[in-house]
């Protein structure tokens, strides 16, 4: 009888353990989303897919990205970490203020030393592959001292002037240093978590970070998991664990989205779009955004032949695409079919004139260009990389509306996106045309031309000036190697040469009216400067060694500096003009920005050798209790991010 | 002695037992050896070739930096050029990246990608490995349970409403892509019928689509394989001699005409490993989100975006 109670009460205790368990896991708010990409780790400071995680979710910089229904991409910039800030006049001191009551997830407090050491690792030379152009850490002062490893990293121009002030000095001036501040490359690091598991802190179990959650779990191109960190201060939605699924292009995330599997789905392609569409259940769930940071077109090939320096014809060119039909026809409705790098709805594209669709006028262009019915054109190219239907359907148009043949030409891609489309130049390319999409990065006064400003680095030239830029370029790479300058005499005609090119330079200076260009002409160390510190270095070099060292740099300096002065004094009045307004708006806060950047997009767009077709839309299906998604429509997007907005109800 | 006890011809047979074994060892060693010389000199010319190739995962990362908008001078290009290759030892000669990159491989020790410096390779194969060998081993036993008596089914009951069945569904097998057939799955059980997960490992009940995904093609050309290996023993004379010789049905099968079939048909039971679902990077594994060695070495999508500009050819080490 004792033993039948003994066991009574054990299996009461299982089951109210049990019950307890169910109870506390049914209670969990578990929300399980694709990931687009692996996450390869979680440290934020690398280009990687995870640098979206950590703007937000796992880390909080100083500033962040909230909903703005209708602002540029549907977020704005705000101060998340800093209370209070202030920004000197010159544009090159900022000094914040840090919120007191902000922790890590751990505990511990986040404070200004927090960033101050963060800053001066990953500015540090111990980290070289830290991608810094996509780093607000590039415009710190001696950033680029440090990370060569020249000067000591308490060199570099951050400083806390107590635990919650922080100052920033800026080699150049940034008025929308802010805005860099939301990157991942800006969060804190924990120090303490860092020093002890050295390359292992960001892994599970050791990770310390800031934001409002913490991963727990984590496998490669498999899944990660979040949950919420107690620790965590601030406004948080009711999800209490986020399991990120690695679903890349092509997986069945639908599939797995109607299994259960997934609380939503992205939709990647025409058949997916239908399949959806003819599912009343999945229509139901269907949602669509128009990715307004990004727009999708054909620019000209980057190659030297000079028939595509004729505006008049790719004027025609661009002029001859019915942009809508594309849109509604082969893109399915996935697209928008537009004639400018931004919408009617948004401040820039207001103000943009938009290219239109005018086949007449288009084979008007044409004649005029010398090319009437496109007689006496040279084969022109479309270079393409696997399956780009839309590609079809332009050329299709050129060949209806102008009468023109365009050959499509399909290229490895590797090949393609890395010679061919980004690429300064490819002296190997026929002319002709290529695929290219602009987006932005983040939210900085630069990025608002969507890469547009490659017009004004590569192609607002004559052939002739841009071919020779690239042969100094290439003789410039040639001196990584080259052998001599043991002898005062190897020297001579350096010296004559920086003289020469220093008198030129002085002449550019007194001539250009943009202060802003001609501050960024005459940044610190200027090329004499840098020039006579390596002479220097190469009268006090002791070893032949050094002294090739010393004289290859020189001469790449100078060259570097030729290059420059080619491409100024062959560069068309427009160019000029263009990179003027952008340098402008590099120095003008973002808000202020977005105003001069349909001036500056226009003279851009008006080039026509960067020509937008259209914009692409995020579709995805979503369980209708979730709420509070935040769309990523940066350059990694379309993805979900900022996961403190998100509830369930 | 070993000569005063044992008799004459049992020493011999020792003797021929150990000469046959020393020449075995020697035949051994000589493939090793071969083999160890053949993976040297293999990875060198891989190297020297993934060198000689154009383009490098720094210039990429500069074409992102275009992409990105962003320009940055000569000289910061160049800080990070110098920065990178000393990082990764691209700094120095061929021969000696060469010889690092031997010594390090002896050791298992790849270091980190060009394109993710966060992880080591090493790391990734631990952790992927045993996944695709065990998906493997499942694939390959799969295959080989069901193919064989798929096979000596066919082959028994040559040219009935069986027979065809079986050789219909093997060429079905054989034809189906393995990524299609892991989808039709997946849309079968896990979407329809909601019994399996659709992607996703650990579990048992995650193993059963990917297996059976990879041992349907395999399988089938193990069917199609024993069916007519077994047919053409059946026809052997030594078959006829030992039904002639009243050797029950049972026996002169299984005995004689299936051990002597098994021989052809077993090179293709490997089948499942180099054209399968775990180690091709291929639609199979995106479509099920396996998480195998597979995945681990496919690149990125390229679907247009900055990203698509960023997926490096990386070179030798990083693979």
């Amino acid at each position: 009888m004792r033993a039948v109670r003994l066991w009574a009460v054990i299996l009461l205790g299982c089951f109210l353990v049990v019950a307890g368990v169910a109870g506390v896991v049914a209670k969990e708010n578990v929300v399980q989303l694709p990931f687009f990409d692996n996450i390869p780790s979680f440290i934020p400071f690398y280009w990687q897919a995870q640098h979206i995680l950590a703007q937000g979710t796992i880390f909080e910089g100083l500033f962040g990205y909230a909903p703005a229904p209708k602002g540029l991409g549907g977020v704005k910039v705000v101060p998340v970490l800093a209370e209070k800030w202030t920004c000197s006049e010159d544009g090159k001191t900022w000094t914040f203020t840090l919120r007191k009551d902000k922790k890590w997830s751990n505990g511990d407090p986040v404070t200004a030393r927090d960033f101050e050491w963060t800053y001066q690792y990953v500015a540090g030379p111990s980290l070289p592959d830290v991608p810094m152009w996509a780093s607000p850490l590039q415009f710190i002062e001696n950033a680029w001292g440090v990370k060569s490893g020249a000067l000591p990293p308490n060199e570099l121009g951050v400083k806390a002037l107590d635990d919650y002030t922080l100052q920033i000095k800026l080699a150049t001036p940034r008025y929308d240093f802010n805005c860099w501040l939301v990157a991942g490359a800006a969060m804190p690091l924990h120090r303490k978590t860092v020093e002890k598991f050295g390359n292992d802190w960001w892994k599970p179990g050791n990770f310390v970070g800031n934001g409002p959650y913490t991963p727990v779990s984590w496998t490669d191109r498999k899944e990660a998991v979040l949950v919420k960190n107690k620790n965590y201060v601030g406004e948080c939605g009711n999800v209490d664990r986020i399991i990120l699924k690695n679903f890349p292009a092509g997986a069945s995330q639908l599939q797995a989205y109607q299994a259960g599997e997934l609380d939503l789905a992205w939709i990647g392609n025409v058949a997916e779009y239908k399949f959806v569409q003819s599912n009343a259940q999945l229509k139901k769930a269907f949602h669509e955004t128009l990715n307004d940071l990004f727009w999708s077109g054909y620019q000209v090939s980057r190659g030297f032949n000079e028939v595509m320096d004729n505006k008049k014809l790719r004027q025609a060119f661009a002029m001859a695409i019915d942009r809508d039909t594309l849109a509604r026809t082969v893109l399915a409705g996935r697209a928008v079919g537009i004639g400018k790098f931004w919408t009617d709805n948004d401040p820039i594209g207001k103000k943009l004139k938009a290219i239109p669709y005018n086949p007449a006028q288009a084979k008007k262009l044409l004649a005029e260009a010398g090319y009437p019915g496109g007689k006496g054109l040279p084969t022109l190219k479309f270079y393409i990389t696997g399956n780009m239907p839309e590609v079809e359907f332009i050329v299709d148009q050129w060949k209806k509306n102008l009468g023109v043949n365009v050959l499509i030409e399909n290229i490895e891609s590797g090949l393609y996106w890395n010679q061919y489309v980004w690429a300064n130049w490819t002296p190997e390319a026929a002319p002709g045309f290529t695929r290219i999409s602009g987006p932005m990065n983040f939210f900085e006064s630069g990025a608002l031309l969507k890469n547009a400003c490659h017009t004004l680095w590569y192609y607002d030239y004559p052939s002739s000036v841009r071919k020779k830029s690239y042969e100094l370029y290439q003789l410039r790479e040639d001196y990584l190697t080259k052998e001599g300058g043991l002898t005062a005499a190897d020297w001579q005609p350096l010296l004559e040469k920086k003289e020469k090119l220093l008198a030129a330079k002085k002449e550019i200076v007194a001539k250009e009216p943009s202060k802003y260009w001609v501050a960024e002409m005459m940044q610190k160390p200027t090329f004499d400067e840098q020039f006579d510190e390596v002479y220097e270095k190469w009268k006090k070099a002791a070893t032949d060694k050094e002294k090739t060292e010393a004289w290859r740099q020189a001469n790449r300096i100078l060259l570097g500096e030729e290059q420059f002065q080619v491409e100024y004094n062959g560069m068309s009045e427009t160019n000029k003009q263009g990179r003027r307004l952008r340098y402008e708006m590099l120095n003008t806060p973002f808000d202020k920005a977005i105003e001069i950047a349909p001036k500056t997009l226009q003279i851009l767009q008006d080039q026509y050798y960067m020509v937008p077709l259209y914009m692409d839309k995020a579709q995805y299906v979503q369980r209708p209790n979730i709420q509070g998604l935040m769309i990523y429509k940066f350059s990694w997007g379309p993805a979900v991010f900022n996961f403190k907005y998100m509830n369930v109800k | 002695m070993p000569s005063r006890s044992f008799p004459r011809f049992l020493i011999n047979d020792a003797l021929d037992e150990r000469g046959a074994f020393m020449s075995f060892l020697k035949y051994l060693g000589k493939r090793l050896l071969t083999i160890a010389f053949s993976i040297v000199v293999l990875t060198v010319i891989t190297y020297c070739l993934m060198y000689a190739a154009p383009g490098n995962f720094f210039d990429i990362q500069r074409y992102q930096t275009a992409a990105g908008g962003t320009s940055l001078s000569k000289e910061q290009v160049e800080i990070l050029r110098r920065g990178f290759e000393k990082k990764y030892g691209i700094d120095q000669p061929l021969w000696k990246q060469i010889l690092i990159y031997l010594k390090d491989a002896v050791q298992f020790k790849f270091g980190p990608a060009f394109s993710n410096p966060s992880v080591n390779i090493e790391d990734l194969i631990k952790e992927k490995f045993p996944v695709t060998l065990t998906l493997g081993l499942l694939g390959m036993g799969l295959a080989v349970l069901v193919g064989i008596p798929l096979g000596i089914l066919a082959a028994l009951k040559r040219n009935t409403w069986l027979d065809y069945t079986a050789t219909f569904f093997a060429m079905i097998g054989q034809v189906i892509p393995a990524y299609v057939v892991a989808v039709l799955l997946i849309i079968l059980f896990a979407v329809t019928l909601g019994w399996l997960p659709t992607s996703g490992w650990g579990t048992f009940r995650h193993m059963i689509l990917p297996v059976i995904a990879v041992a349907l093609g395999p399988m089938a050309v193990i069917a199609r394989f024993m069916r007519v290996s077994l047919l053409d023993a059946l026809n052997q004379d030594y078959i006829r001699t030992a039904y002639a010789k009243g050797g029950p049905e049972r026996t002169v099968i299984l005995k004689h005409a299936l051990r002597n079939s098994l021989t052809p048909s077993s090179p293709s039971s490997g089948r499942p490993w180099p054209g399968s679902w775990p180690v091709r990077p291929s639609g199979s594994n995106r479509s099920s989100g396996f998480p195998g060695s597979a995945s681990s070495s496919s690149p990125p999508p390229a679907t247009g975006t900055i990203r698509s500009s960023s997926l490096p050819p990386s070179s030798w080490p990083s693979r």
